[in-house]
């Protein structure tokens, strides 16, 4: 490889990217320590999607919120409040009872909601609580856990299992013209990925070969954000090649075949896992710029070395990786994804060697951004619990 | 038999802040500890090698050397004249060296190697040095030697290090027995950390040497956090001694006839009570089934990837917090051990389940 992967601009955004609002979060928080539980709640809905919440007051009316291909149900009493996010139905036969077990493993990633079964086989996702139970960070981690599991894991136990949707919601797929970009974009992704990894290989160097298997579906996600049954997958195989059990090569084979499936698969096929949905949460984690800036200084100064004993196209790799990896995790500030955004438009298809300066030049750029000055706020509550968990930090270093 | 096949009588020392071990000596009645896994309490949980546990009160505590004596409200039958021999004279390099405690809070367990040095510096002290395997929980063990007597308390290890675990010399455990023996009155007493005087009213400074005391550290006021003071307070309401129940920080442990419940944290923000109930049967269909309409809005069913069942609740920090959540929580917290109790049995008479390896009956 003697020149950077071109640059391939991303073909939507991030889901849900732009629904957090700090504002509204402060609000959700000030009214719960005045004891306004109601309008806490109402707060938080509208912090997640307020179009679809009602005007007025909230209790006796449901609020629907949709996130990726489930829909979530509030009912407000006034003394409580309820969610139910309808699932699966278990399939008739043999796939039933390794469905069910996988459900009722599954509870463990749903925390405090959990699963109920109706009418002999519909699987919920349910959580009922006094209406006092609503302090913001609470809800975030009800709905949060809530909505990405059923997102996650109703297409993939439709494969795996044969189960169907309690209820199917309509999702706006993608057109023709765009599924033939996509699949273009996934291909060339793909591809250069593979040829990074068989670099390092040759290299014996698995570290790195490792590193350009997830770095190649850190790109694909960032690229195409793909929901569905490709996301579920793309999520499996990045645990599977986490999964320190099982030898290296074992782990980079596995990833390689993955990529080899995918890049498989027709645009149509493609298409099933490519539409467009409201994200009542964002699929990016949140970031403390102030430490992601601190934290960025290793890879930087690992290009600067690279660059130095001339390893370009490791150097490239380093900036590559350590950017798209950036961009598919974490919800950067806008001004740092631009920065990013033009640095890989510059490299792309540039000699590895100024490739791997532009990409090394845009991180020190990003690091010596100013940091956001609007932040949420921490309520009481929230100090009360960080400061509980310092101190059992601080007790576990004695 | 050999010392490492022989059960002494050492005991889990289980504390609101951590978990450690202890033992008791010929010729007096206190189990010997190290003081930093008492340190913050004057109340401790004494557990036995058969899991049975008693409290225990701090009687003395020796912050320079970093010892602890603790009064047993019982022991267990046997234990006195089970009680380990001190050894008269120092051990040798190359001596045997077993240590004998409960690492990482888990079952009885001893590990072998030889002493590495008898006298290693470190700080202002000298220390024992051995090349068995000490870790997190073993501290204020019994380090034996080949004849069965102790040489030293396990006291601490290099971190970064593999295989540097020290013990505090028998001459210190010595005079602190001695002294507890002579002049102590069975209350909690420090010995100063600059002169020999037991000090049993909290101050500031020592009344014969003049050394600067830390009242706040030596003598502890027994404040538990909001979270423990609740949990706690779930659990006196229900008629359990929440003392017996402490598995360490955040961390409690209890028995409901057949069912051992564990309250404990299970993230940064998630407080959780839970217990192991059964495991599936072979045809699971109709006890998933069930778990799965199972429909209590304090309760849910687990069932882990080895087929066992788990009844829990986990609860947001934020609760602790507000006064109008409490009373949620610890209502959570205190008829867990109930509908559990109930729960396994049902779940082995309905569907055919085997207890959990976890219930009490399995890990007696």
């Amino acid at each position: 490889m003697h020149n950077a992967p071109t640059y391939i601009d991303p073909l939507r955004e991030a889901p849900g990217a732009n629904t957090w609002s700090e504002s509204t979060w402060n609000e959700a928080l000030a009214a719960y320590q005045e004891g306004r539980y109601h309008d806490a709640l109402r707060a938080f809905l509208c912090m997640l999607d307020a179009d679809s919440v009602p005007d007025g007051s909230l209790i006796g009316k449901q609020v629907c919120l949709e996130h990726g291909s489930v829909r979530m149900r509030i009912q407000v009493s006034e003394d409580s409040f309820s969610l139910e996010v309808p699932f699966l139905r278990i399939p008739e036969g043999g796939r039933a009872i390794a469905m069910m077990r996988k459900v009722m493993n599954l509870t463990n990633d749903l925390a405090i909601s959990r699963f109920l079964l109706r009418n002999e086989d519909e699987i919920y996702i349910v959580h009922r609580d006094s209406i006092a139970g609503v302090h913001p960070a609470n809800l975030r981690g009800v709905f949060g856990s809530a909505c990405t599991v059923a997102d996650t894991y109703d297409d993939l136990f439709e494969d795996k299992f044969g189960a169907t949707r309690v209820e199917a919601l309509d999702v706006e797929t993608w057109n023709g013209e765009m599924l033939t970009k996509s699949h273009e974009a996934m291909s060339s992704i793909v591809r250069e990925g593979l040829e990074f990894c068989e670099i390092f290989e040759k290299k014996q160097n698995l570290n790195f070969a490792y590193n350009a298997l997830q770095f190649t579906f850190q790109r694909m996600t960032w690229t195409l954000w793909p929901q569905g049954i490709l996301r579920s997958k793309i999520a499996d195989t990045r645990r599977l090649l986490c999964d320190s059990s099982k030898p290296g090569t074992q782990r980079i084979e596995l990833g390689k075949k993955m990529l080899r499936e995918i890049a498989a698969t027709t645009p149509e096929q493609l298409g099933e896992s490519l539409y467009e949905a409201r994200f009542i949460l964002s699929q990016q984690n949140p970031l403390d710029f102030e430490q992601y800036k601190s934290s960025i200084a290793g890879p930087r100064a690992l290009i600067g070395q690279l660059n130095q004993s001339r390893d370009y196209d490791y150097a490239c790799f380093v900036g590559l990786h350590s950017i798209y990896e950036d961009l598919a995790n974490s919800h950067m500030p806008a001004e740092a994804t631009q920065l990013y955004v033009d640095a890989l438009q510059q490299a792309g298809g540039k000699p590895l060697s100024e490739a791997s300066t532009v990409l090394m030049q845009a991180i020190a750029s990003v690091e010596a951004m100013p940091s956001p000055s609007a932040t949420a706020a921490e309520d009481e509550t929230q100090k009360n619990i960080r400061e509980m968990q310092a101190a059992q930090v601080a007790r576990e270093q004695v | 038999m050999s010392n490492a096949e022989a059960k002494l009588p050492v005991f889990k020392i289980c504390t609101a802040f951590g978990t450690g071990s202890g033992f008791l000596v010929e010729g007096f009645p206190y189990i010997v500890t190290n003081y930093h896994v008492v340190a913050g309490g004057t109340q401790v949980a004494i557990e036995c090698q058969d899991r049975s546990r008693r409290t225990g009160e701090v009687v003395f505590i020796d912050p320079a050397a970093d010892i602890a004596l603790i009064m047993p409200s019982q022991l267990p039958s046997g234990a006195a004249e089970g009680a380990l021999k001190m050894a008269a004279g120092n051990p040798q390099v190359g001596d045997s060296s077993f240590i004998h405690g409960f690492p990482f809070g888990m079952p009885y367990s001893v590990s072998q190697g030889v002493v590495s040095a008898v006298e290693q510096p470190m700080g202002d002290r000298k220390y024992i040095q051995t090349d068995a395997a000490v870790n997190p929980g073993n501290s204020g063990g019994p380090m034996i030697d080949k004849a069965g007597e102790v040489i030293g308390i396990t006291s601490c290890k290099v971190r970064e290090a593999e295989n540097i675990g020290f013990g505090i010399p028998m001459e210190h455990l010595r005079a602190d027995l001695e002294l507890c023996q002579r002049d102590g009155t069975g209350e909690y007493a420090l010995k100063c950390p600059s002169c020999e005087e037991l000090i049993t009213v909290p101050d500031d400074y020592c009344g014969s040497c003049g050394g600067e005391l830390d009242k706040d550290q030596f003598f502890p006021s027994g404040q538990l956090t909001t979270l423990a003071e609740i949990v706690e307070g779930a659990l006196l309401v229900d008629g359990y001694d929440p003392v017996l129940a402490r598995q360490g920080y955040h961390n409690w442990e209890l028995v409901v006839g057949s069912a051992v419940i564990e309250c404990l944290m299970v993230s940064d923000e998630l407080f959780c009570v839970r217990t192991s109930l059964a495991m599936l049967p072979s045809k699971p269909l109709d006890c998933l089934r069930y778990v799965m309409s199972y429909d209590d809005p304090d309760y849910t069913f687990v069932v882990g990837s080895s087929g066992r069942i788990w009844l829990r609740s986990e609860m947001h920090l934020s609760d602790i917090f507000n006064p109008a959540r409490r009373e949620t929580m610890a209502r959570k917290i205190a008829r867990l051990g109930k509908v559990a109790d109930d729960m396994d049995n049902y779940l082995v008479e309905s569907f055919g389940c085997k207890p959990s390896p976890e219930s009490h009956a399995a890990m007696l």
